[in-house]
């Protein structure tokens, strides 16, 4: 039994309900092989961005199999889009990033799209606008576009991924490890197109194992262990220390500090840290490229 | 013939199968083509970007290189039928493999690399994928066919002009050979035929109802009624469903009519009127041939010459006789299937006449010695009696006449419809023997000819005339002389030419052609397809093309197997088990033939299976385009309708089980 408390609770429409999903893989012979998820419930509220997460096998990709129709559950049921998991209809307003880019190397990168947008009734026109857009967007040069993905470094077989997640600009996105292969750059820009993506009324269903992309991103958040749902709920709500009080100010000087410190403690309260604030390594990263980028332009 | 159980097993798995696919394939027809029409074309790049147009450089290269090896065995007539094969077979397994190869592996590779993961879940159906990649391989496999179909047409082009040309070359040096005396025939016909008209065009036969008949003698008024020479090595079969005795001693029931030749005609140093008649009566088992075979010369029991009997005067005598078998031999075929059972005359000197209802097994009661016992059977509808000439291999020989009349071959078309044979007096009736390579040194076999009408009203009209002898190009071929019959030298392999006048096919009239072999000691062997009239010829780049459309339906049917087998297995078991369904479906024919071969299995579980597997399959073996095109014969659209319907069929059920 889970000794931390869950919270399946949302408010508004969901546009994913799971209740008691159970995976088992089971051998050639019918024999059971693994227990993948065991009962598993959790709802995701329609334009928010839900993280699942959890240590490798712990389940992720295979809630996300699930719900894409790819497996299908030994118990319980996943509804996607107010339809069964895997209906073709449901399908048809979803996009998928796979874990790794899953694409056809023998393809360049506007057949790529092109097929894809065809898999979903697309006409020629707005197959070829959208591609454009979407490629535009991510920066992919035209001239890389008439390479084959076979020739492409990680990153930017990455951006075509994910073009192709969003060529049917579909309600629900499912991103599966979406920062994998992602230079720091390229995380950044991820992140930010999820965020992009919730402004425009998108529900984003991610899953991943680096805390600090979730927990910049995600509005709710699920943690599996072996099959389990250990924890859900909202990001604010799971994170904030009651019990902590966080002060933060520009150019305070040396007696304030101490003052202030002393205050603390004859108060009775416990100081836990002070002292100068460390920037994150990301936003260190952050800057000095895109010094460098200025300096080039 | 499959049982109503068959198919109402069949039937139960079919609606398995459709209503498991069944929302697949609703889903498929609301604008499932655009998807699949996606998915074929992927499939189609990945295959030419893993570089399938190589397979027609190789197939080009192997077929020449082959081609310089094996050399035709006459240049002239052989050459066309011996491209023809090379380069359409070489197309099927080149084509056949490598479809074969990319179908069984496109799946199991996209399950490895996980590109399926994102291609599945976007809106698409099982079906549709399937379908998808099937119709990419239809695609390519068309692509590849119709450039191979383009080159084998080019040079097949070039050696029709090649042998048109050696044919002029040989046919002068003939025709001088027999000014000179140096060859006693004139040239050879098909040469003649090769020279004027060249080889670059299909021709189109009507064939008779059955393939070729068998009879002892010609009589124009007598042949219903089956005939054996004496002395021939020709027989005739009655096929029994079982032996229907255990303990008791079997007998067969048999009615005869003999007739004598006249003394005259006869070689006496073989003939003694004295001498009893026997028949040899061979039972063979349908299980296994070679072991159950029994043998038994039974005498007849009929006087042969009485005090006071004119011998130069042809006599009909006959009687029924119940001729007791061994039952120590017979036992052997107990229990053993169904059984042959084999009749050949060896008395020279006479004729044997009998029908097909004249015989009936039966077992001589134990209570009543003499009697016979209540078991009698009589050969089944399919098992009815059948002349046959002396075996060859695929097919009956005629032997060539000695004393009295020859044995024949004959031909019957029910009903000819003369418009089909375009403008002229004549009807153009082919024959096709063939022989052995060895053998076939024997040239200028004579064959004897005539048709017969026999009008609706029973009128029967001869040709030639029964007292008119027609030689061929006015050169008697025979010291014997043959009225009524038309003498023709035989083209071994390759088609014997003879126009029959248009005055014998009446309206509704079935026409008879008769052969008959009319050098002594010779044989002409004659198979299925030995003769057809001859309608107006085909464009022979249509037959190409009918020939190419063959060949693409046996590779998509080639990839309905492998797609179907790679949704569910690994690469190397999909090759291995498409392959074994290539291989069973080629032998189709015969696993169906088992169930009816093993006589106890019919009927029984194993047997449906049998049946089933046989029924299932798709049949290889239909598939034969050389069969004709080799031949110069035209592939009719009956045909390719035929085998469309087929693949269909084959590739909707397939990609149901995919």
């Amino acid at each position: 039994m889970s000794l931390i408390k869950t919270n399946t609770e949302t408010t508004g429409e969901n546009l994913i309900i799971a209740e008691h999903l159970s995976k088992v893989y089971r051998s050639f012979w019918g024999l059971p092989r693994v227990r993948a998820l065991n009962g598993v419930d959790f709802a995701v509220p329609r334009g928010s961005v839900f993280g699942l997460l959890g240590p490798n096998g712990s389940g992720k990709t295979t809630i996300i199999k699930l719900l894409l129709g790819l497996a299908r559950p030994t118990s319980g049921r996943a509804v996607v889009l107010g339809k069964p998991a895997g209906d073709q209809k449901a399908r048809a307003r979803i996009g998928y990033l796979p874990e790794e880019s899953y694409l056809y190397s023998f393809l360049s990168g506007d057949q790529t799209l092109d097929f894809y947008g065809k898999l979903f009734g697309l006409n020629k026109r707005i197959r070829r606008e959208r591609s454009e857009h979407l490629l535009d967007t991510m920066g992919l040069d035209k001239r890389d576009r008439r390479r084959k993905v076979g020739s492409y470094s990680k990153g930017m077989a990455r951006i075509i991924g994910l073009a192709q997640a969003l060529i049917n600009d579909p309600d629900l996105i499912i991103l599966d490890e979406p920062t994998t292969g992602l230079d720091p750059i390229g995380t950044l820009q991820m992140k930010e197109l999820i965020k992009e993506l919730q402004k425009q009324g998108k529900t984003v269903f991610l899953s991943s194992h680096l805390l600090a992309d979730v927990e910049d991103v995600c509005d709710r958040i699920l943690i599996l262990y072996r099959g389990q749902v250990k924890i859900i709920g909202a990001v604010d709500e799971l994170l904030s220390l009651k019990d902590v009080f966080e002060l933060r100010a520009r150019n305070v000087s040396a007696e304030i500090q101490n003052k202030l410190t002393d205050m603390v403690e004859t108060s009775g309260a416990e100081t836990i840290s002070a002292g100068a604030q460390r920037a994150r390594l990301e936003e260190l990263f952050k800057r000095v490229v895109a010094e460098e980028v200025e300096k080039e332009t | 013939m499959p049982t109503l159980a068959w198919f109402v097993v069949f039937g139960i798995l079919s609606l398995i199968f459709v209503a498991g696919g069944l929302r697949d394939l609703i889903g498929s027809l609301r604008g499932g083509r655009g998807r699949t029409c996606a998915i074929a074309w992927t499939t189609f790049r990945e295959a030419m970007s893993q570089r399938a147009w190589l397979a027609v450089p190789i197939w080009l290269v192997g077929v020449l290189v082959v081609g310089i090896f094996v050399s035709p065995y006459r240049l002239v007539q052989d050459r066309m039928m011996l491209s023809t094969e090379l380069l359409v077979r070489g197309q099927l397994l080149v084509v056949g493999l490598l479809i074969l190869t990319l179908a069984c592996r496109s799946i199991p590779q996209e399950l490895a690399k996980q590109t399926i993961s994102v291609t599945a879940s976007k809106p698409i159906n099982r079906l549709e994928l399937v379908t998808g990649k099937l119709l990419g391989f239809v695609v390519l496999a068309g692509l590849l066919i119709g450039t191979m179909g383009l080159l084998s047409y080019g040079i097949l082009w070039y050696h029709g002009q090649q042998v048109r040309s050696q044919a002029r070359r040989e046919l002068q040096i003939q025709e001088e050979d027999h000014q000179a005396g140096r060859r006693d025939i004139g040239p050879d016909a098909d040469l003649k035929e090769i020279a004027q008209n060249g080889v670059l065009y299909a021709k189109d036969p009507v064939y008779p109802s059955e393939h070729v008949n068998f009879n002892g003698k010609f009589d124009p008024f007598f042949f219903m009624v089956s005939c054996l020479k004496g002395g021939s090595e020709a027989g005739v079969e009655w096929k029994f469903d079982e032996i229907p005795v255990s303990d008791r001693v079997p007998l067969l029931t048999f009615n005869f009519l003999i007739e004598r030749m006249p003394e005259e005609i006869l070689d006496k140093k073989n003939f003694d009127p004295k001498k009893p008649l026997t028949i040899k009566v061979t039972g063979v088992s349908s299980l296994e041939p070679r072991r159950f075979r029994v043998e038994e010369d039974l005498e007849l029991p009929v006087p042969q010459a009485s005090e006071g009997t004119d011998l130069n005067r042809p006599v009909r005598f006959g009687t029924g006789a119940m001729l007791v078998l061994d039952p120590a031999k017979w036992f052997e075929l107990y229990n053993r299937g169904s059984i042959v059972i084999g009749m050949s005359f060896p008395a020279e000197g006479h004729y044997l006449y009998f029908r097909n209802e004249s015989i009936q097994l039966a077992n001589l009661s134990p209570d009543r010695p003499g009697a016979m016992g209540q078991t009698r059977m009589s050969p089944p509808e399919h098992g009815k009696g059948v002349v046959i000439g002396r075996k060859f291999r695929n097919a009956f020989e005629i032997a060539g006449v000695d004393v009295g009349e020859p044995e024949v071959a004959y031909w019957h078309f029910r009903n000819v419809k003369l418009k089909e044979f375009g403008p002229g007096d004549y009807v153009r009736f082919e024959i096709q023997s063939y022989q052995e390579k060895s053998e076939v040194v024997k040239s200028h076999t004579v064959g004897l000819v005539r048709a017969m009408a026999v009008k609706p009203d029973g009128n029967v009209t001869l040709w030639p005339d029964l007292k008119e002898e027609q030689t061929a190009g006015g050169e008697k071929l025979l010291s014997r002389d043959w009225p009524g019959w038309q003498q023709v030298v035989i083209q071994e392999r390759r088609p014997t030419v003879l126009n029959v006048p248009k005055r014998l096919f009446t309206k509704n009239s079935d026409v008879y052609v008769f052969l008959a072999c009319g050098s002594p000691k010779g044989w002409i062997a004659l198979g299925k397809k030995s003769g057809y009239l001859a309608q107006d010829r085909r464009w022979f780049a249509d037959n190409v093309l009918r020939c190419e459309v063959i060949v693409l339906l046996q590779v998509v049917s080639i990839a309905g197997v492998s797609v179907m087998a790679s949704s569910f297995l690994s690469w190397p078991v999909a090759c291995f088990l498409s392959m074994t369904i290539y291989l069973i479906g080629s032998v189709r024919d015969y696993l169906q033939n088992m169930a009816q071969f093993w006589g106890r299995i019919s009927g029984s579980l194993a047997g449906y299976a049998m049946e089933g597997l046989g029924t299932v399959l798709p049949d290889f073996a239909k598939y034969r385009a050389t069969e004709f095109i080799a031949q110069g014969e035209l592939i009719s659209s009956e045909k390719l309708l035929e085998l469309f319907v087929h693949t269909s069929l084959c590739a909707v059920f397939m990609l149901m089980l995919g």
